[in-house]
């Protein structure tokens, strides 16, 4: 039953309270990395959707681009590694009335983290994850992660990669991501698009964002991207299309589409879990008559 | 039931990390306007920025984390006293005190039952919670006993290690198990004859 007494104040109505902005310190980021874009994407995706700070939380893992929340002014949880997506769902289970942003890297999402990753986009909870790809582990000064591509000598894989790498956005597919699309930390306007469409979005998005590494990806360059990279939605790709959106996901090489490739609406956890349904967790009361007596019972 | 939110903005920035005297900081919960924070999982200031990166080992910087460290820490001062404290089950002048803690409980009180029918008068100190331990709590309890029995599942005695850790506190005899079994009232009944039959008391 839902607790009039509400433990959360539920937005308030008066004057417009502040969107998110910058927080009080700077990034520490190497000059020049891709997240700088990436941060620079979500921070204008949600100025344009215009959501008060206080109703955002921007969660991260472990990892230079997991130090992201640090620099927006919303509510940010910057949790352990590959725990996110897991910490990020369950601020929505407690209060589904937030934005949440997931945030994170390669490593994190889908090398420590990859089994959260995969069942949370089964879920289809109500949030958006955007990873910055770099196809390396720079926090750790540069070995190899689940998407450097075969062959890349780096500290941990002095001979070259000898492993196949993960295709996020193809994982996805697999996995029931209900919005799925790739950015490029180059084009920001692009990013911020994709990133707000995917808030929009009633259900999970994943927006996998190639941010180089400047330092420790010598490979996988802005200008390895800028060569490469085009438009899905200028190249009469139908995003509802779900054979067409696994057509472009194995398109890596040459070309390598960004943009959207597939959506679709489903029903979120948040729909189906009938608890959520009397409202968020937060303005319920707790479903523990007398605590002391179970204590008693058990301790 | 208590409210998660314990702090109401002020117009100051807020500062969910504050240094205060129980360890314990004012608590801000998502949605709520004006107190956006950043919980930090590497060491942070009170504002929940990180200590590390570019800050660390500057002396501002290493004397907050021992800061921050110190206050973290008063924290378990706090909860010794918060947690259940030991309880003392049966006659208070029994000449064996058994110690034990968790499913183990139940194998011991049915144990005293049974020693109780057999005219031998025992006593039992159960902690309900095993960490963090007050030692003056220890000592309201275990601090009357005569001798004493701490029965334990598991090969080294670990809470009884922890106890002697915490508090000094060393038990007359020790009945462990490490069979992957639990405890049977009749093996501890059994113990406990032993070691009365041996001169005990």
């Amino acid at each position: 039953m839902a607790d009039t007494s509400a433990r959360v104040p539920p937005a308030t109505t008066g004057p417009a309270l502040p969107v998110v902005g910058k927080s009080e310190i700077r990034p520490t980021w190497c000059p020049g990395c891709g997240d700088y874009g990436v941060v620079a994407g979500v921070e204008m995706a949600l100025k344009k959707l215009g959501i008060p700070s206080h109703q955002v939380v921007v969660v991260s893992g472990i990892g230079c681009s997991s130090n992201l929340p640090h620099f927006l002014s919303s509510y940010g949880f910057h949790g352990i590694h590959g725990r996110a997506v897991p910490i990020a769902e369950g601020i929505r289970w407690g209060n589904h009335s937030l934005t949440v942003i997931g945030t994170g890297g390669d490593g994190d999402g889908f090398g420590i983290g990859a089994g959260h990753f995969v069942h949370a986009m089964r879920r289809n909870v109500d949030l958006t994850y955007v990873t910055m790809d770099n196809q390396i582990y720079g926090l750790t000064t540069g070995q190899a992660s689940p998407t450097s591509q075969m062959g890349h000598k780096t500290k941990s894989t002095p001979d070259g990669v000898i492993e196949v790498p993960l295709d996020p956005v193809a994982l996805a597919l697999a996995s029931g991501a209900t919005y799925i699309a790739r950015g490029f930390s180059g084009d920001v306007k692009h990013l911020a698009d994709l990133v707000a469409n995917g808030i929009r979005h009633h259900g999970f998005s994943f927006v996998d964002v190639l941010s180089p590494c400047v330092t420790y990806n010598k490979i996988n360059t802005f200008d390895f991207f800028r060569q490469r990279v085009y438009k899905l939605e200028n190249s009469g790709h139908d995003p509802s299309d779900k054979v067409a959106a696994w057509q472009r996901a194995l398109e890596w090489g040459e070309k390598i589409p960004i943009g959207l490739f597939y959506r679709v609406e489903h029903p979120t956890y948040e729909d189906l879990e009938e608890i959520l349904h009397a409202g968020p967790l937060v303005h319920q009361r707790a479903g523990i008559p007398d605590p002391a007596k179970v204590l008693d019972e058990f301790v | 039931m208590p409210s998660l939110i314990t702090v109401q903005p002020n117009g100051q920035p807020y500062l969910r990390y504050q240094y205060t005297e129980s360890g314990v900081s004012p608590r801000a919960v998502p949605g709520q306007p004006g107190l956006q924070f950043v919980a930090g999982s590497d060491e942070h200031d009170e504002r929940g920025h990180l200590v590390s990166d570019i800050r660390a080992g500057l002396p501002r910087w290493v004397s907050e984390r021992q800061k921050m460290m110190d206050k973290r820490m008063r924290k378990l001062t706090g909860l010794a006293h918060d947690v259940p404290a030991p309880v003392l089950e049966g006659p208070v002048d029994a000449p064996l005190t058994f110690i034990a803690w968790g499913s183990t409980v139940g194998a011991v009180r049915d144990a005293m039952a049974e020693l109780t029918r057999g005219g031998a008068s025992t006593n039992l100190v159960r902690f309900p919670a095993v960490y963090p331990i007050a030692p003056e709590r220890v000592a309201a309890t275990l601090g009357r006993s005569r001798k004493t029995m701490l029965v334990e599942g598991n090969y080294s005695g670990q809470f009884g290690r922890l106890l002697r850790a915490e508090t000094g506190f060393v038990p007359t005899y020790r009945l462990l198990k490490y069979d992957g079994e639990p405890f049977y009232p009749h093996e501890i009944v059994a113990k406990a004859l032993e070691v009365s039959s041996s001169g005990g008391h």
